[in-house]
């Protein structure tokens, strides 16, 4: 269980009740502290709503922030989120390949997607190699939009794992199909 | 320098000027994607001006995790910050302490902050016993507020260190006098 209880649309007040429209474990418990809660969905909305970085990309670049952090519930939520805007089998296959130091064969922005939220996770930073082809390929604005959702997801794991939020039943067959590493 | 140019007022669009309006390096990389701009700084001013948590345990988690990650941007710029808001020389020195697992000598709850936040950075969660002791003295309202924050910076660290902002001339006075020590890994 969770560190926190479960809000509800009953224990909020009624302009804090769309914090929990969406009522994923994430957002029923950040409702403890609505205003927070409110501005957190804000940065998350514009990463999954208001950037034109391409969706795929933003969700591999997601994945790989939750694989390599062995986080469940991120992991979980992402590849379903993922595969709605267009995130493959075979693309999910290949984070695990790339994890694990091998070669997927994907083309050389996805690879460097990949590579840069394993270099900003472990690293803080991003190596010249790396950044050289986000520079190739993508606007200054992309650019930043980029390193703003690794960056953000490195705080959305640690905030799922201090207040141990639980997966829910519907996400949790991601995870059969898809288990994290040991 | 940083790997994208800074921009000011005059490469914005009137309805953008006032993202760097503080001037601050940090804005000045972000104005690039306006909008990221504005819902990331959206959040930080909340939880640095808005919020009721108490505003020195919030310095001092910040100082925690961006001491520990060793981000020369953030630390100076809220060594700075901090001075305004009660953090005192001590409370900075308490951390180099409690970072090298010293006993600083501050309360339990000010000492529960500071683990917090190298919990959560170094593993992503929180100890039990850290967490009772957080919950024992905080609102459920402040709880989150404490670990938003703590989170919130460790997205920070990895933004201002993959674009490689400077750090201000302004700023560079701060690391002089409280310099990272050698030892942080």
């Amino acid at each position: 269980m969770a560190r926190l209880p479960y809000l509800d649309e009953d224990d909020l007040a009624e302009e804090d009740k769309d914090i929990v429209k969406r009522p994923i474990n994430l957002n029923r418990i950040i409702a403890h502290s609505p205003e927070a809660a409110h501005k957190f969905s804000g940065v998350g909305g514009y990463i999954r709503f208001g950037s034109s970085l391409d969706p795929r990309l933003r969700e591999m670049a997601i994945l790989q922030v939750g694989y390599l952090t062995k986080s469940p519930y991120e992991y979980s939520h992402h590849l379903k989120i993922g595969r709605d805007f267009g995130v493959a089998e075979s693309d999910v296959t290949a984070i695990e390949t790339e994890t694990a130091g091998g070669d997927s064969g994907l083309p050389e922005l996805d690879r460097a997607v990949l590579r840069g939220a394993r270099e900003m996770t472990e690293g803080m930073k991003l190596s010249d190699d790396t950044y050289a082809v986000w520079a190739e390929h993508l606007s200054e604005a992309h650019i930043v939009d980029l390193t703003m959702v690794i960056a953000f997801y490195n705080g959305v794991v640690r905030l799922l794992g201090a207040l141990e939020i639980d997966v829910e039943p519907e996400y949790a067959p991601e995870l059969e199909k898809h288990p994290l590493p040991e | 320098m940083a790997r994208l140019p800074y921009l000011g007022a005059a490469d914005l669009d009137g309805a953008d000027k006032d993202i760097v309006k503080s001037g601050m390096n940090l804005h000045r990389i972000l104005a690039h994607s306006p909008d990221a701009a504005r819902c990331f700084s959206g959040l930080a001013r909340h939880l640095r001006f808005d919020s009721s948590l108490d505003a020195r345990l919030r310095e001092m988690a910040i100082l925690q995790t961006v001491y520990m990650t060793k981000s020369a941007y953030a630390y100076s710029h809220h060594l700075q910050l901090s001075r305004n808001v009660g953090v005192t020389d001590n409370d900075v020195k308490a951390i180099e302490t409690e970072t090298a697992v010293g006993d600083s000598g501050l309360p339990d709850l000010d000492r529960a902050v500071l683990r917090a936040a190298r919990e959560m950075t170094d593993e992503r969660e929180l100890a039990d016993a850290t967490f009772d002791t957080l919950r024992a003295h905080l609102s459920t309202a402040h709880v989150i507020d404490l670990l938003m924050v703590i989170a919130l910076y460790n997205s920070a660290v990895r933004l201002l260190g993959t674009l490689e902002l400077d750090v201000e001339p302004a700023f560079q006075t701060e690391l002089d006098a409280h310099p990272f020590a050698k030892e942080i890994t």
